[in-house]
C-alpha cells in the first residue's frame, strides 16, 4: 500500500506532466491563431520551462516507482464524461516501461528542442514547430502514462495529428503535404485496429482499465465468447501497432514522412513516435497472456518488416531514405523480441535505438555539407572504400534486388489495387447516379422547355 | 407558454428576418436586418429554454418539450453565424430569404406533428427557389429537389411507423437525411447553391433528423438503423473518392448525419445521447466548415479542387488555423465534442450492432482523411501570385466564438 503523501506526489507529479504540455501548446497556439507576433526566445523559453519542470516530474515518478518497488500505481484524475455506466475515466498507471518510456520521451524532446532552437532560427514555421513539438509530448505522455486504452487512444491520436502536420511543415511543395496525407491515411487506417480492440475490451470487462482487466484476467472471470473477443482486441492492439511503427506491409508512409524538418524527422521517426508500436504491445501485454497465436503473428510481422527493411535499405542512395529504412528493421526486431516474449530486452532496444538513431539522423544534413569541406581541405575527392559486404545484393537472386528496388511493390499495391480500385468503384456509381437524375430531372424540365421553345419560336415567326 | 404559442412567435420573427432583406437598400443592410430578427429569435429562443427548465437544462435532456426547444435554439444560433459570416462576395439578397426561412422551418421542426413533419422538406425546397432560378442546373436542383421530397412525403406514414414497420417511412428518412444512393437532390444543391445557404440546410437535415427520434418505432426504427450504418460507410468511400471540395463535405456531412441516425434509431440509450451530441458536433464545426469553404470560393473566385495543393498557408494562416481546428473537432479528435458523440455511439452500439458500429467505424475513418486531405490541399502549397486576404476580424471573433462553445459543450456531460 503507498502512504497517503506518496499518493499525493505522485497523483500531483502524473497529472501535471499532460496538463502542463497542454498549457505550453495553447500558450503557443494562440498568438499563432490571432496573428500576433512574439519573438522566438519567448517561444523557446514556454516550451523549456515546461519541458523542465516535465523532466522533474519525471524524476519525481522514478523516484516514487523506486520506493514502491517495479508497480503498477493505478491513479484514477476522476472522468472526462460518462452516461449510465459508460464513462470516460482519465485513469494513469506506472509501471517500468511507462515511467522509463515517458522520462525518456521528455528527455528527447527536450535535446531536440535545443537543437531546433539553431537549425530553424528565422524559419517561417518557428513557433508552429513548436507548438506541435509540445502537442507532440502531450500525446507521448498520455500513451506512456496510460491507465485504459481510452486514455491510451486520446494520446495515440495526438500524436498522429501532429506527426502529420509536421511532415507537412514545409508547405509550399507538394511532395511534403502528398507524403504527409498518405502518412495520415496510414495511421486511421490502423487506428481502427485500436479503437476495435478498446470496444471488444468494454464488452468484455465493461472498462477499458488496465488494473480491472488485469484483476478479471486472473480471476479467470471471462468465457470463450469473450476470449475471442479478447484475441479482436489483441489483434486489433496489433494493427494499431504495426501501422504506427511502420510493420510490413504499411511501412511505405515511413521513408516518406522524412520529408518534415530534420528535427521532427529525429523525434518521431528515429526516436520517439515510430517506437510507440513496441510500447503499445508492451503496455498491453497483460491483457493477452500466453497467447501462442498473437505471439506468432507478433514475430512473423517482425521478421518480414526486419527483412523487409534490411533489404531496400541496402539499394537505397539517400542518407534519408536508408535511415528510414534502418528505423524499419530495428523495430521489426524490436516486434521479434516482444512476441518472444523478451519484454526488458525490447525496451532497452527501443530506448537504445531511439537515441542513436536520433543522433544519425539530426548529423545527416550536415554530413554532405563536412564532406566537401573535408575534399577541399584534402584536395581530393574522398571515395568511400567500397567492400563485398557492400555488394551482397548482387550474390544473390536477382528478384530479391528488384524487391528491394520497388520497395516490395507494396506501394503499387496499395496504389492501384487497393485505392484505385475504390476509386474506380465509386466514380462509376457517381456517374450512373449523375445519369439517371440527369435523366429524371430532364424529363420534369420538358413542359418549360417545350413552352419556352414555343414561345422562340413565335418571337421568330412574328 | 404553450408549444404553439412559443413556435408562432419564433416563426413570426423568422419570417419578418426573411422578407427583411427585401426592404433594405444594399446588402450590407440586408444582412444587418436579418440579423437583428434572427438575434432576437434565438434570445427568445434561449429564454423559451430557461422558462421550460430553469438553468438546470441538459443536451441530454429526456423531456421532448425541453429538448425541442433546444433544438430551436440551437438552430437559431447557428443561423446568426451563418448570416453573421455570409458576405455580398458569397451572398445575395436572394439568398439571405433563402437562409431565414430555412431555418425558421428548422427551429418549428421539433414542434411539427407527425402528420404535417412529411412536408416539411418539400416547402424546405421551395424556399430555395428564389437562390435556384437562373441556370439550367440550378433548375435541375430545385426540379429534382421538389421531385424526391414529394414522392418522399407522400410515401411517408408517420403515424404507422410508430407502431409498424413502414418501408415508405424509411424511404422518406433516407431521402431527408440524403444518404446515398438518395442523394441525387442533396448533392446537385451544394453544387448549385452558395455555400451560406447549404449551411442552412445541413441546419434543417440535424433538426429534422432530431426531431424523428421518438417518432418512429422499433420496429421501423431498428431496420432505418442497419440500413444508415452501411450508408456511413457508403458515404465514407465517396468523400474519399472526391476531388471537387463541395462534394468532399458534402459527403462527409452525410456520412455524420448516417451515422447520428443509426444511433438514434437503435434504441439504446446512450448511443441515442452519442447522437445528440454528434448531432451537435455537425450542427457547429461541420456547418462552420461548410462556411469557411465559402469564404475561402469567395476569396479565390473559384471552386476548390482536391487534386492538388493550391493553398498559400502565408498568406491567411488564421483561416488555415481555423479551418484546421474545426476539422479536426468535426473528425472526432481526442478532446472535442466530436469524439464525444462518436464514443458515445460506438460504445452504446458494439453490444448489439457489432457489423454496424464497424461500419461506421470505418465510414468515419475515411472522413476524417478526407477532411486532413481538404486541409492540406485547400490550405497549404504554393497558391503563386495570388495573395488573398485573411478572415476578418468578425469572421475570426464569430469561429473562434463557435471553438469555444464546441469545447464548453464536449464538458456537459460530466457523469
Amino acid at each position: 500500500m503507498l502512504s497517503s503523501n506518496l499518493s499525493f506526489i505522485i497523483t500531483i507529479a502524473v497529472t501535471t506532466i499532460p496538463l502542463l504540455f497542454c498549457c505550453a501548446m495553447v500558450v503557443l497556439l494562440i498568438p499563432h491563431f490571432f496573428g500576433i507576433r512574439v519573438s522566438e526566445v519567448w517561444t523557446y523559453n514556454v516550451v523549456r520551462i515546461a519541458l523542465f519542470i516535465n523532466f522533474l516530474m519525471g524524476v519525481v515518478l522514478i523516484a516514487a516507482l523506486s520506493l514502491v518497488g517495479t508497480g503498477p500505481i493505478f491513479i484514477e484524475d476522476g472522468a472526462w464524461f460518462g452516461y449510465g455506466e459508460t464513462q470516460f475515466k482519465i485513469l494513469f498507471q506506472l509501471d517500468v516501461p511507462a515511467v522509463v518510456y515517458g522520462v525518456f520521451s521528455i528527455g528527447m524532446v527536450a535535446l531536440v528542442s535545443a537543437f531546433s532552437r539553431r537549425y530553424l532560427h528565422r524559419e517561417a514555421g518557428f513557433h508552429r514547430f513548436y507548438a506541435l513539438l509540445m502537442l507532440f509530448v502531450l500525446g507521448l505522455s498520455l500513451v506512456s502514462f496510460a491507465g485504459s486504452v481510452d486514455v491510451l487512444i486520446v494520446g495515440w491520436e495526438l500524436v498522429g495529428v501532429s506527426s502529420t502536420l509536421l511532415i507537412a511543415f514545409f508547405n509550399r511543395r507538394p511532395k511534403p503535404i502528398r507524403n504527409a496525407l498518405r502518412a495520415f491515411a496510414t495511421y486511421r487506417s490502423c487506428d481502427v485496429g485500436l479503437l476495435i480492440a478498446a470496444l471488444s475490451l468494454h464488452s468484455i470487462f465493461g472498462t477499458t482499465g488496465f488494473s480491472e482487466i488485469t484483476n478479471a484476467i486472473g480471476n479467470d472471470a471471462y468465457d470463450v465468447h469473450a476470449s475471442s473477443l479478447s484475441a479482436l482486441a489483441a489483434f486489433g492492439l496489433l494493427l494499431a501497432a504495426a501501422g504506427k511503427s511502420a510493420q510490413v506491409p504499411f511501412s511505405g508512409w515511413l521513408p516518406r514522412a522524412m520529408e518534415g524538418p530534420t528535427p521532427s524527422s529525429a523525434i518521431f521517426y528515429g526516436a520517439l513516435s515510430v517506437h510507440l508500436g513496441p510500447v503499445l504491445l508492451l503496455r498491453t501485454a497483460a491483457l493477452y497472456p500466453g497467447s501462442v497465436w498473437i505471439s506468432g503473428v507478433t514475430i512473423i510481422l517482425g521478421l518480414l518488416t526486419a527483412i523487409h527493411g534490411a533489404t531496400v535499405q541496402s539499394v537505397k542512395s539517400d542518407i534519408k531514405s536508408r535511415l528510414a529504412y534502418g528505423s524499419i528493421t530495428q523495430t521489426g526486431l524490436i516486434f521479434i523480441e516482444i512476441g518472444a516474449g523478451f519484454h526488458t530486452i525490447a525496451l532497452i532496444h527501443c530506448i537504445g535505438h531511439a537515441g542513436y538513431r536520433t543522433l544519425q539522423i539530426l548529423r545527416a544534413p550536415s554530413l554532405l555539407h563536412d564532406r566537401s569541406h573535408l575534399e577541399q581541405m584534402l584536395g581530393h575527392h574522398v571515395s568511400p572504400e567500397v567492400t563485398g559486404k557492400d555488394h551482397w545484393y548482387l550474390v544473390i537472386p536477382k528478384i530479391f534486388y528488384r524487391h528491394a528496388l520497388e520497395r516490395g511493390g507494396l506501394d503499387a499495391i496499395l496504389r492501384h489495387q487497393v485505392v484505385g480500385n475504390v476509386q474506380r468503384l465509386m466514380c462509376s456509381l457517381e456517374r450512373i447516379e449523375n445519369r439517371i437524375s440527369g435523366l429524371i430531372a430532364d424529363s420534369l424540365l420538358m413542359p418549360s422547355r417545350w413552352i419556352s421553345g414555343v414561345v422562340e419560336v413565335d418571337k421568330y415567326d412574328k | 407558454m404553450t408549444n404553439e404559442i412559443y413556435i408562432m412567435i419564433l416563426v413570426t420573427i423568422m419570417v419578418i428576418a426573411a422578407l427583411s432583406p427585401v426592404a433594405a437598400i444594399d446588402f450590407i443592410a440586408a444582412r444587418r436586418n436579418s440579423m437583428i430578427f434572427t438575434v432576437i429569435a434565438a434570445v427568445v429562443a434561449g429564454v423559451g429554454v430557461v422558462l421550460e427548465s430553469g438553468l438546470h437544462w441538459s443536451i441530454n435532456s429526456t423531456d421532448p418539450r425541453l429538448s425541442a426547444k433546444l433544438i430551436a435554439f440551437a438552430a437559431l444560433a447557428t443561423g446568426v453565424v451563418i448570416l453573421a459570416l455570409s458576405s455580398a462576395r458569397d451572398a445575395s439578397r436572394k439568398d439571405l430569404f433563402s437562409i431565414c426561412a430555412l431555418i425558421a422551418l428548422a427551429a418549428a421542426a421539433p414542434f411539427l406533428s407527425a402528420t404535417f413533419l412529411p412536408y416539411a422538406p418539400i416547402i424546405a425546397v421551395l424556399t430555395l427557389a428564389p437562390s435556384l432560378l437562373g441556370e439550367i442546373e440550378k433548375k435541375r436542383a430545385l426540379v429534382l429537389g421538389v421531385f424526391c421530397s414529394l414522392v418522399a412525403a407522400f410515401s411517408c406514414d408517420l403515424s404507422l411507423a410508430e407502431n409498424q414497420f413502414s418501408i415508405g417511412t424509411i424511404f422518406w428518412a433516407l431521402i431527408v437525411i440524403g444518404v446515398p444512393p438518395f442523394h441525387s437532390w442533396s448533392v446537385r444543391l451544394i453544387q448549385t447553391l452558395p455555400l451560406n445557404v447549404f449551411a442552412g440546410v445541413v441546419v434543417f437535415q440535424v433538426t429534422m433528423l432530431e426531431s424523428l427520434l421518438g417518432t418512429i418505432g422499433d420496429e421501423t426504427g431498428l431496420p432505418l438503423s442497419t440500413l444508415l450504418g452501411g450508408m456511413a460507410l457508403f458515404a465514407g468511400l465517396f468523400a474519399v473518392a472526391q476531388v471537387d471540395a463541395r462534394k468532399a463535405i458534402f459527403f462527409i456531412i452525410t456520412c455524420q448525419l448516417a451515422t447520428a441516425g443509426f444511433a438514434e434509431f437503435g434504441s439504446e440509450e446512450v448511443a441515442i445521447v452519442g447522437s445528440r451530441y454528434l448531432l451537435l458536433t455537425i450542427i457547429t464545426a461541420s456547418t462552420c466548415i461548410v462556411l469557411l469553404l465559402g469564404g475561402l470560393e469567395a476569396r479565390t473566385g473559384r471552386r476548390q479542387s482536391l487534386n492538388t495543393p493550391v493553398g498559400c498557408y502565408e498568406s491567411w494562416p488564421r483561416f488555415a488555423n481555423a479551418f484546421l481546428i474545426l476539422a479536426l473537432i468535426s473528425a472526432g479528435l481526442p478532446l472535442t465534442l466530436g469524439y464525444l458523440g462518436s464514443d458515445l455511439i460506438i460504445q452504446g452500439m458494439f453490444h448489439t450492432h457489432p457489423v454496424g458500429t464497424t461500419m461506421i467505424l470505418v465510414g468515419a475513418m475515411l472522413c476524417a482523411i478526407t477532411m486532413m486531405r481538404m486541409y492540406l490541399y485547400l490550405f497549404q502549397g504554393s497558391a503563386g501570385k495570388r495573395q488573398p486576404s485573411d478572415l476578418r476580424l468578425t469572421e475570426l471573433a464569430v469561429t473562434f466564438g463557435f471553438m469555444l462553445v464546441t469545447f464548453a459543450l464536449s464538458f456537459t456531460l460530466l457523469p
